[in-house]
């Protein structure tokens, strides 16, 4: 904390003790004040310095002057003089627990639903060329030959830090799903639709409104029903974020779509095939990414399914990916 | 057009079909009662009906039967406010 009268709390038979009392006064005045302002930076000592930072308190400033010799002289630590302070130290530790508890308390109960606790910067730690392989990717799943994710270790060597493993960030694995795509594409989306209305004259500023909800309406139901049907099938309990962002990929496919059908029209022979070969796309990457979610990978033989049970999952994973994919795409690019 | 607003009716109404469905009159019945589940389930599902040694144990129609239960027995208080919310919504403001 800034406090230029740090050194008055420390050398006390050298001030009166009238100044002191109104000194500490003024401490704790301004210790709440510019707490959150000074932490970081080491306290200057100079007299001007602490006149210009403490404009407000006018009577204090001949008591700077009176400070200097002893206020410049030896003051290491602010720090010290900061938590010399009884009153802001126990309301900052009081802050401080209630407001771990209460996070922790909403992580564990809620952490999957509310999006500030839980750990989204994951989500987001992405890289141009992850990007540029992973949009060629999803419109051209062919060319790539492994699609398991890494896990943290595999990727950067190190072994990760509280002894679980996961997975690498999309940065370093082209097969770890990420947010920004999603996201990007979600807003590319709703504009390039508002554009093309605007370039046939049936643009009003309500339409960002109606297609935003329409938009998201679609994937809260889209993944409702995976989730829903990764649950009725025993599949292990996966992250929501992982859901929604591969559910959320298809609005690229939607993006080049509109953009295509822009260019060539709503022709049988031009756009049609498009639409097939891009959906068949989207299906084959979506199926062999999300497999890791529906059927065990090869190293967990505990719990391994029957081949009945194996058979329901796929054709559960065929139905989602081409079936409800493919309608919402017809229905999205019209 | 489908919004937001239009899918919260529309899963209200879902939830709301689910929770009204009446144990001992309609689910058992036709078998799907959470009473009257064995582990051996008919029909279609034969196949898992030997469900209780493998991996968890239970099969798809258990646990639509688990799932049909816990809607019922959690979501029937919390319903009831939201309906109400929701006819006085409708009421006032159309």
């Amino acid at each position: 904390m800034y406090n230029p009268y740090g050194n008055a709390a420390a050398d006390l038979q050298q001030n009166s003790p009238q100044q002191n009392q109104y000194q500490f006064q003024a401490q704790q005045r301004s210790g709440l004040q510019q707490q959150p302002a000074n932490l970081q930076y080491p306290q200057p000592q100079h007299p001007t310095f602490q006149q210009n930072q403490f404009g407000l308190q006018n009577q204090q400033h001949q008591q700077n002057q009176h400070q200097p010799p002893a206020a410049g002289a030896a003051n290491p630590n602010v720090y010290a003089n900061f938590f010399n302070d009884p009153a802001t130290s126990l309301a900052s530790q009081f802050a401080r627990s209630g407001f771990e508890s209460s996070n922790q308390y909403l992580q564990q109960n809620f952490g999957s639903f509310i999006p500030g606790t839980s750990d989204l910067k994951y989500y987001f730690q992405v890289s141009n060329s992850y990007v540029t392989r992973k949009i060629l990717l999803v419109l051209f799943p062919y060319r790539n030959k492994n699609w398991n994710r890494l896990t943290s270790q595999e990727a950067t060597g190190d072994p990760s830090p509280n002894g679980q493993t996961s997975y690498a960030p999309p940065s370093h694995d082209v097969n770890a799903p990420d947010l920004y795509i999603p996201l990007m594409s979600f807003v590319t989306y709703i504009l390039l639709w508002a554009a093309f209305q605007g370039l046939n004259e049936k643009f009003h500023p309500k339409l960002f409104g109606y297609l935003a909800s329409q938009t998201l309406a679609f994937s809260v139901v889209d993944i409702a029903f995976f989730k829903i049907g990764l649950y009725l099938l025993n599949c292990s309990q996966s992250s929501m974020w992982d859901l929604v962002a591969f559910s959320s990929y298809k609005y690229v496919v939607i993006i080049v779509l509109l953009c295509w059908k822009h260019l060539v029209g709503n022709g049988w022979v031009s756009y049609f095939p498009v639409v097939i070969v891009l959906t068949i796309n989207l299906a084959v990457f979506l199926m062999r990414s999300l497999k890791f979610l529906v059927l065990p990978n090869s190293s967990a033989t505990a719990n391994s399914v029957t081949v009945n049970q194996r058979r329901i999952r796929v054709q559960f994973l065929f139905v989602y990916s081409v079936i409800v994919q493919g309608l919402i795409i017809l229905y999205m690019s019209r | 057009m489908f919004g937001l607003g239009k899918l919260l009716y529309v899963i209200i109404l879902t939830v709301n079909g689910i929770a009204v469905l009446s144990e001992d009159r309609f689910l058992n019945r036709i078998g799907w009662g959470s009473s009257a589940s064995s582990p051996n389930g008919g029909g279609q599902f034969q196949q898992y009906g030997n469900g209780f040694d493998q991996n968890d144990g239970t099969s798809v129609k258990t646990k639509i039967i688990n799932l049909i239960g816990a809607i019922r027995t959690l979501l029937r208080i919390p319903l009831i406010a939201i309906n109400v919310v929701v006819i006085l919504y409708e009421l006032i403001l159309g």
